[in-house]
């Protein structure tokens, strides 16, 4: 029997925490939140349970909550994102023991609450969204500051969340207009290849599976949907227009959350999808390897029903450790939790 | 599942972003606003906020004048009549007329509340429709008319646009154009170019000057030029009061005209300033904000002195409404300035938004280095929208200028600026990118591609005749439009000056 169990409970942010995310080695562990800090926790090896603490809280960055927290792919960097409008990041201070993190840039440029903030895989961009239905893409200059390479407004709405392709220099972005959206850059400016419409209320957010061909997206209307891409030509006869990638809505589950569906994780390594919901709760669910890969279903492995005391904010799987899967919620705390098979 | 919370003031941010409010069911305009909004994307970045708190005021609270007028259960009851006015029944249950509540356009713009981008498009249509129902009034003699004469300004983008759409040369859609707002009713039609010349001078006057003091004034390098609204106007709302002394006190060129024309021409024409119109045709809606400022407005005369801006679509739309087909409009000439009887078409030599980078160092190593430069070629950076130019004595880059064009670079020298990094020490700044050329409502083929469009305005522009300044046509425009004036009248005349707009305190900006 698949189970789902707490390793432990992690209270130290001072409000809601909206955001967990790993590190590339999966050794640490970065939370952001209402309390305008970002802590970084790790295992302390000198402690004979092997526990997880708070290493450092990175303050004085921002005037208002921090939405989203993210590492760079190199690992030297952090990026938050605030309501304050601007994104700050941090980078270790090279002359201390390692633990001490200083905001060495800030991005300014949104109109209002910035929501999230995404590295892409190669390292060389960095997104942001915001309430001003923009998403902004950055890269590093010339003289070593973040630069605006592009400011795309093509939500109709307040965007809640970007996340890049694991491979290409692709990002999605998902927002309260319904709609997920694609960019890539052609020629020397970002344009938008493709409009994902299904779902019947805010999409919250969504994650990419290891391939980057599939797409898992979480919605306000409690369903889950799964996206497949279909290159041009390709042998199912699914239509694309000139020769750009299209992306097809292949499976929905619905009826099995009871409300919102906050963020959504997708495994790398296992395969395995994890949601983050308003009831409380957190699930696990994996496609049914027996099933069709362009109408596939979605097996529900395990719950915890009462996960937190409050809404579950957002979920992030382990890069490096399988089955280990961090949480956060509007109760103020974070949870490590093991996923037995 | 929410506990209650025992803190009153709890997830109010968290509710803000889970809430779900009404959504406006305009998803239809805000799909057409997406793909075909007139303004620039710069105005509507810094303009639009479709998501309306419950707390949020207009910064023009109605005024409750007959508070006291309530019936007998302590509400006042409003009807609507036939004619869409409304009323209100008074204690006899009588209808009396209720006036309408009064916003302008700037009272919207100043305020970063309720303006949604559905009220963008309706103010920016009323323009058209206005000056139509003008023209009928002129041509009627309605004794209801607000002005007597009109006076039409006409843009090269606008021009050019035309020309591209229809596959003419440039000159055959300039006389076309001329002959429609001839038969509309205007008296007289320039070149709005033909002004350009007074604009370019001035800006290079002022850099130069500026340039001379920097040891002295921190703020006066770089010089931003100041010709483009949508810059302007987001320069003032996002940035206030560091950014404003940078930019160019220069009025644009469709303001120096407007100024001018007003001066000049009611005698000419025997109307007085307030009962002529003075009509702009250019590439985008941004022009209609700048229009409207407060500060192009003449309390003496209670006149604009730029009344209405007309914009290629908006063309296309009255040539529509009145059955007219562009190509079979005969030719027809265009009125030169008094003083040149130069009726030829040159454009200054330079970018398509009006040559104004080029025509600074140009100026500037001529004052400033006693250097006379030949062809200039401007650098493309790491995109075509930003690039820049130089004057180098002895192997250093004595003067430095650069053409922005579009939001994402304008960000990032705004950025650097406020880093305090060196930039340049001149900037053309526009908000839309490949510039004015590509301006919001130029017109949009189904079958062009932005990237084509964009290739083929720029070729359009490149035929055109060029010409710098020169100090021969300088004078005799300044003779004749700016005769009588005393230095400081000349300046008022061809200056304005910024203000900083102070972000209304609403409920989203306090801090939960």
């Amino acid at each position: 029997m698949a189970r789902l169990d707490e390793v432990c409970k992690l209270p130290g942010h001072q409000g809601i925490v909206w955001n967990v995310g790993w590190n590339q080695e999966g050794t640490i562990l970065v939370s952001c939140g209402e309390d305008k800090t970002v802590r970084l926790w790790a295992r302390n090896i000198n402690s004979e349970n092997n526990l997880w603490v708070c290493h450092s809280i990175l303050s004085d960055g921002h005037q208002r909550t921090i939405r989203s927290v993210s590492f760079s792919p190199c690992n030297k960097l952090i990026a938050s994102a605030s309501f304050d409008g601007t994104c700050c990041i941090w980078e270790k201070k090279t002359n201390t023991d390692g633990n001490q993190y200083e905001c060495t840039a800030t991005l300014e440029g949104h109109e209002n609450e910035v929501k999230c903030v995404a590295w892409s895989t190669s390292g060389s961009f960095l997104a942001t969204c915001s309430r001003d239905k923009s998403v902004w893409i950055w890269e590093v200059g010339e003289d070593g500051e973040f630069e605006c390479a592009a400011v795309l407004s093509a939500h109709t709405q307040d965007v809640k969340k970007v996340c890049w392709h694991p491979h290409q220099d692709i990002v999605a972005s998902a927002s309260y207009d319904n709609t997920v959206k694609l960019f890539c850059e052609e020629d020397d400016d970002w344009v938008c290849f493709g409009t994902l419409k299904s779902h019947d209320s805010t999409v919250w957010s969504l994650a990419f599976d290891s391939s980057g061909k599939n797409m898992a997206t979480c919605s306000d209307d409690r369903t889950i949907k799964i996206w497949k891409e279909y290159l041009p030509g390709n042998e199912f006869g699914i239509a694309t227009s000139d020769n750009t990638p299209t992306w097809k809505c292949i499976c929905t589950l619905s009826g099995v959350h009871p409300r919102a569906i906050y963020d959504i994780s997708w495994c790398h390594q296992t395969g395995l999808i994890a949601t983050a919901s308003g009831d409380d709760a957190i699930r696990i669910f994996r496609i049914d390897p027996e099933s069709d890969p362009n109408a596939p279903t979605l097996e529900q492995l395990a719950t915890v029903t009462r996960a937190h005391e409050q809404d579950v904010n957002s979920v992030a799987w382990n890069p490096v450790i399988p089955g280990l899967l961090a949480s956060c919620s509007d109760d103020m705390h974070l949870k490590l939790w093991q996923y037995k098979g | 599942m929410k506990t209650i919370p025992s803190k009153e003031f709890l997830s109010c941010e968290k509710t803000n972003e889970q809430r779900q409010p009404a959504k406006l069911n305009n998803n239809k305009l805000s799909n057409s606003m997406a793909t075909s909004s007139r303004f620039s994307s710069v105005i509507q970045l810094t303009d639009l906020d479709d998501f309306i708190t419950p707390s949020q005021e207009c910064i023009k609270p109605a005024k409750t004048q007959n508070a006291r007028q309530v019936t007998s259960s302590g509400s006042a009851k409003i009807q609507i009549g036939d004619d869409g006015s409304y009323s209100q029944l008074n204690k006899e249950g009588r209808p009396e007329k209720l006036q309408k509540a009064q916003i302008t356009l700037n009272d919207c713009l100043a305020c970063s509340g309720c303006i949604t981008s559905a009220e963008s498009v309706l103010i920016g249509q009323q323009n058209h429709m206005e000056f139509l129902k003008l023209c009928k009034d002129i041509e009627l003699s309605s004794p209801s008319r607000s002005f007597d004469k009109i006076v039409v300004g006409l843009s090269c983008q606008p021009i050019l646009s035309f020309a591209n759409k229809f596959q003419i040369p440039p000159e055959e859609a300039r006389a076309k154009l001329s002959t429609l707002f001839r038969q509309l009713g205007a008296a007289k039609v320039f070149d709005v170019e033909s002004f350009s010349d007074l604009c370019l001078l001035e800006c290079g006057q002022d850099f130069v000057h500026r340039y001379r003091e920097q040891s002295t004034n921190s703020t006066s390098i770089p010089v931003l030029a100041s010709a483009c609204p949508g810059w302007i106007c987001y320069a003032e709302k996002t940035h206030g009061n560091w950014i404003l002394p940078h930019l160019s006190e220069v009025k644009s060129p469709q303001q120096i005209a407007g100024v001018l024309i007003k001066d000049v021409l009611p005698n000419e024409l025997q109307t007085s300033a307030s009962r002529l119109a003075v009509v702009m045709i250019m590439p985008c809606f941004d022009k209609k904000l700048e229009a409207s400022r407060s500060d192009f407005f003449r309390d003496d005369q209670q006149s604009k002195d730029v009344d209405f801006v007309i914009t290629p679509v908006e063309i296309e739309q009255i040539l529509e409404e009145l059955a007219i087909e562009f190509v079979d409009l005969s030719p027809s000439q265009i009125d030169s300035l008094g003083g040149t009887t130069d009726t030829s078409w040159s454009v200054p030599s330079g970018s398509g938004s009006g040559g104004y980078a080029e025509h600074v160092l140009r100026f500037a190593a001529k004052e400033l280095y006693g250097m006379t430069l030949g062809h200039v070629k401007f650098q493309p950076l790491k995109n075509s929208d930003i690039r820049e130019a130089f004057v180098e004595k002895d192997g250093e880059h004595v003067l430095s200028v650069a053409i922005v064009n579009g939001f994402r670079n304008i960000q990032n020298l705004v950025q650097k600026m406020k880093r305090k990094k060196r930039t340049y020490d001149y900037v053309e700044i526009m908000a839309c990118p490949s510039g004015c050329l590509n301006g919001g409502a130029q017109l949009r083929t189904e079958l062009m591609e932005t990237k084509t469009l964009t290739a083929n305005m720029e070729a359009l522009h490149a035929k055109l005749e060029h010409r710098q300044v020169d100090d021969v046509r300088v004078n005799k425009l300044n003779h004749v439009w700016l005769g009588k004036a005393s230095p400081e009248e000349h300046l008022n005349k061809l200056r304005t000056s910024y203000h900083a707009v102070q972000k209304s305190t609403n409920a989203l900006t306090v801090k939960w």
